[in-house]
């Protein structure tokens, strides 16, 4: 037996599959497998959400209250509940006859433009907007928007999407990158479907004109935020209330069609306190 | 958002720093595995009479090598799919072929001149702060050195090596 | 050279070995996917054989001995003998399946 030294081929334990392909064709794949499951989830959610009985939702969400000792309420941050707000949701709530919720109101201390409707009949609204709202006709049309949201029963939708996102999210992505997390979730936390925003939009303008005698005033925060040039392509794609010229016409057209006045004088701003 | 583009950048940057590390430990490895090529090594485990064998001792060397951040972020994503593993394997023969090298250098440096009943053994080492996720693999590699001396090299004698003890 | 001789004895009853060329390795790293990976949970539950990883492993392993015998082949060898195998977990998820022997040609 003889011992003859060779070298053996160091290219056989190493497939030949560039790395940079492989990544892209696995970023491809997984965004579409993703975004089917998530597409399947949210269609679900959205179907199965509003069904949930009134009862259960309030049994469910009853702890659910901003409440100013908490730091991260929600994981939204912090939320310090409000009197004044909560006077005016009250005042437009009164025009929505069966209206089952007792409303809580609460402010985000955030610096972004946003209002949200969470399950259990709470309102949120950013302190980002309370500043640049200026009067008081233009911040009764933010909530009696999202009183429409619960009017219409959207908001156990977006919640619905959340739960059944991260549960997709923990089956597939329990071994992924949190990155990937992180985008899914802004995704699919925001946005109603331009249909339930224009149906909320619907109902909010019926509240304003029950309580003012006129609309005016409610496109006003659409137009600064239209206005707002400054905000990414990024951001109005992430924000949940999309901005859109064809939104502010539609609710003029809605006003319009109804011979509500949309040109009164406004009443003043709220005096709001909030740190 | 933030999150996203801190992973991309990490992505970029551990994939160019994950290939030039890799490519300067394979041209190491390839240059050690041509000085050591004429070095006996194999896995049996008996000596053939006519090797003049003396002297033996065990020798063992280990290598714990872990992947960049690139290659495990698409090693995560294959696991959701299945199938080859791509971007471990350089990395497995890479620590494998260090070891074994480390395994003649610790050889020859000792006076010995080949390798016999050569064994690799694999394990994960786990990271105590993020169980779940590997710290690196180990390569053990262990065998016993020997000292022979081939002194009918260029004959073509046909010798039978021993057969197994049950017949 | 009409066969290629696979065994994990030192020698091969009949044959002679002429020739040894040194050691050839042949890895493989598999993952199993996510539906295989939620199936066996359920599985695991109520005990038995995991006939998707049995099935696994063994492609698996497979593709380990044919890199194996392929490196085998460009030493000009027809044969590896001593064949060992080693199944390891690398990373959660994923496996390397692992085999060695001597590359050798015999007559």
């Amino acid at each position: 037996m003889k011992f003859k030294a060779k070298l053996a081929d160091e290219t056989v334990n190493v497939s030949k599959v560039h790395p940079l392909k492989e990544f892209t064709t696995l970023i491809i794949g997984f965004s579409i497998f993703l975004a089917v499951l998530l597409i399947l989830a949210s269609s679900f959610a959205n179907i199965v959400a509003p069904l949930v009985p009134l009862k259960t939702e309030k049994r469910i969400f009853s702890g659910l209250k901003p409440d100013s000792t908490n730091e991260n309420f929600f994981g939204l941050g912090k939320v310090s509940p409000s009197s004044e707000l909560k006077a005016l949701v009250d005042k437009l709530a009164k025009h929505w006859p069966q209206n089952p919720y007792d409303f809580s109101v609460g402010i985000l201390d955030s610096n972004e433009i946003n209002a949200m409707a969470l399950p259990g009949g709470t309102i949120i609204v950013s302190s980002g907007l309370l500043d640049i709202v200026d009067s008081e006709n233009e911040l009764a049309f933010v909530l009696a928007h999202e009183i429409g949201h619960f009017h219409n029963r959207d908001h156990l939708k977006g919640l619905g999407r959340g739960l059944l996102s991260s549960l997709v999210l923990g089956i597939v992505g329990g071994q992924s990158s949190k990155a990937l997390n992180s985008v899914v979730s802004t995704l699919s936390v925001s946005s109603y479907s331009r249909r339930d925003e224009a149906r909320a939009d619907r109902f909010g303008l019926e509240l304003v004109q029950a309580q003012y005698g006129n609309v005016s005033g409610s496109t006003e925060l659409f137009k600064k935020l239209a206005e707002n040039e400054n905000s990414t392509l990024l951001e109005r794609y992430t924000r949940s209330h999309p901005i859109s010229k064809i939104r502010i016409q539609e609710m003029m057209d809605y006003a319009d069609k109804h011979n509500w006045l949309r040109k009164e004088k406004l009443l003043p701003a709220l005096i709001i306190n909030f740190d | 958002m933030a999150q996203l583009i801190a992973t991309l950048i990490m992505l970029l940057l551990t994939f160019v720093t994950g290939n030039l590390i890799e490519r300067r430990h394979y041209k190491k490895i390839k240059m050690r595995e041509t000085k050591f090529k004429d070095m006996l090594t194999t896995n049996f485990e008996n000596i053939p009479y006519d090797w003049n064998a003396s002297e033996a001792r065990l020798v063992t060397s280990n290598v714990v090598i872990s992947l960049d951040y690139f290659k495990r972020f698409v090693a995560n994503l294959r696991k959701v799919f299945g199938g080859n593993i791509v971007t471990y394997e350089p990395l497995l023969d890479r620590a494998r072929r260090e070891a074994i090298l480390r395994l003649k250098e610790k050889a020859r440096a000792r006076g010995y001149n080949a390798i016999i009943n050569l064994r690799l053994e694999t394990s994960q080492i786990a990271n105590s702060l993020t169980p779940k996720q590997t710290a690196g693999v180990e390569i053990l590699a262990y065998g016993t050195a020997i000292k022979i001396n081939l002194n009918n090299d260029n004959t073509d004698v046909k010798i039978p090596i021993p057969e197994p003890l049950i017949q | 050279m009409n066969e290629f001789l696979v065994s994990n004895t030192e020698s091969i009853p009949g044959k002679t070995i002429v020739e040894f060329y040194g050691v050839v390795t042949g890895s493989t790293v598999r993952a199993k996917h996510v539906g295989k990976d939620i199936l066996a949970s359920f599985k695991n539950i109520v005990g038995g054989e995991l006939k998707n990883y049995t099935e696994l492993l063994q492609e698996a392993r497979q593709e380990a001995i044919s890199r194996m015998l392929s490196q085998a082949k460009g030493m000009g060898a027809n044969g590896v003998i001593n064949v060992r195998f080693s199944t390891s977990s690398i990373a959660q998820g994923a496996a390397e399946l692992f085999a060695y022997g001597t590359a050798v040609r015999v007559e």
